[in-house]
């Protein structure tokens, strides 16, 4: 039995939570490219937005379904000139509900986007924990027992935690989208990018930090050897 | 504390033993009994081997120390030489003020150091003379600050 090391595991971790993520990506890049006209039957008119009217075949064939639906809804969503001859000035209910379902549609496809990669990382991470456990520290007995034990409640605290984040974003949504007709027209997700934002940002900012604190031990350090 | 040093010559004495005489046991002292200890300690030859042939390196030669693949090695300008000795004890026995331990695997020679550099990804790095370059720890860079420090006092 090998010695534990956090950081052999946090790095079998990393590594395949890349290769499921990596994998999944491949699976939706290819299906993007793969034109199967039988697996999909759709109805180009208003009470597919709202019924969601699709047959589905694979989980690949509901995602690209989503976003013809949504390209299909964008041209019809524009309340333009030829519009308002039609309907008048004001916004007609047809279009509300069109938009409506817009919205829904977009919402679904960044849940169903996201689902698959919290599945992912979750996929990686309870197979980065079995191949350290297993095949690189070859744990045995009481370590093997009680190192599983805290792997199950690792994967078990990450799932509560990913599920809170996602309520607390998606009461929020309904929260700030019930009110307004243009919020709810709007990207429903954008918290959830926003979000994303603020983690990338802060991620960058200690980049930088940390490289700047690096050059100046750096320079300290040169200062030193002359 | 103020040391006095006192040393008694005597055929009486068989070997030759250092003693330190304090009121109390206190960081001064014990940082004085470490730096005696690798002083004793300090060897200036160290036994390699290369092509099954066994070679007598002088301390002073060596560039770097480094471990790879379960072995240990030391790099001289006349080449590669594997060593017996475990790192944390080479790390001991060689000369405190001539080489610094920069990582887990690597102890370097100061007087071949060419400058010290930061990665793109914000890691520390130092170049040799030689044109080998190898990564600092970040846990280690405080360690190498005071005896870089303590070396440059020593000079001036």
């Amino acid at each position: 039995m090998n010695k534990f090391s956090t950081k052999k595991l946090l790095l079998c971790v990393i590594i395949t939570i890349f290769t499921t993520c990596f994998l999944t990506t491949t699976l939706l890049i290819k299906d993007c490219f793969k034109i199967n006209a039988d697996y999909i039957t759709t109805k180009n008119n208003f009470n597919y937005s709202i019924k969601n009217n699709v047959k589905v075949e694979s989980i690949y064939d509901t995602l690209k379904s989503m976003k013809d639906s949504l390209d299909n809804n964008s041209e019809l969503l524009k309340y333009n000139d030829k519009l308002k001859t039609i309907y008048g000035e004001e916004y007609p209910t047809e279009l509300y509900l069109i938009s409506k379902a817009h919205a829904e549609s977009y919402s679904d496809l960044s849940n169903y986007i996201i689902k698959i990669y919290s599945n992912s990382i979750l996929l990686g991470l309870t197979f980065g924990l079995i191949i350290y456990i297993i095949f690189i520290q070859k744990a045995k007995g009481k370590t093997l027992l009680l190192e599983s034990i805290f792997s199950i409640g690792s994967i078990v605290l990450f799932i509560i935690i990913s599920n809170m984040g996602y309520y607390l974003i998606t009461s929020i949504l309904i929260k700030n989208n019930s009110t307004t007709l243009l919020s709810t027209f709007s990207n429903s997700s954008s918290i959830l990018y926003q979000v994303l934002l603020f983690f990338i940002i802060i991620l960058v900012i200690s980049f930088i930090i940390n490289y700047i604190y690096q050059k100046y031990i750096t320079h300290k350090l040169n200062s030193n050897l002359k | 504390l103020n040391f006095k040093i006192l040393v008694n010559v005597s055929k009486k004495f068989t070997e030759p033993t250092i003693s330190l005489n304090v009121p109390e046991l206190n960081d001064e002292v014990s940082t004085i009994e470490k730096k005696l200890q690798n002083l004793i300690n300090e060897k200036n030859q160290l036994i390699g081997t290369k092509d099954y042939d066994i070679y007598l390196i002088e301390t002073k030669d060596i560039i770097t120390v480094y471990s790879e693949d379960k072995y240990n090695y030391c790099k001289t300008k006349d080449g590669i030489f594997k060593l017996k000795e475990k790192l944390y004890f080479l790390e001991e026995i060689l000369p405190r003020n001539e080489f610094i331990r920069i990582s887990n695997s690597t102890i370097v020679n100061i007087k071949h150091i060419k400058c010290f550099n930061t990665s793109l990804i914000g890691k520390i790095i130092v170049k040799l003379k030689n044109g080998d370059e190898f990564n600092v720890s970040r846990s280690r860079t405080k360690d190498i600050m005071n005896l870089l420090k303590e070396r440059k006092n020593n000079n001036e």
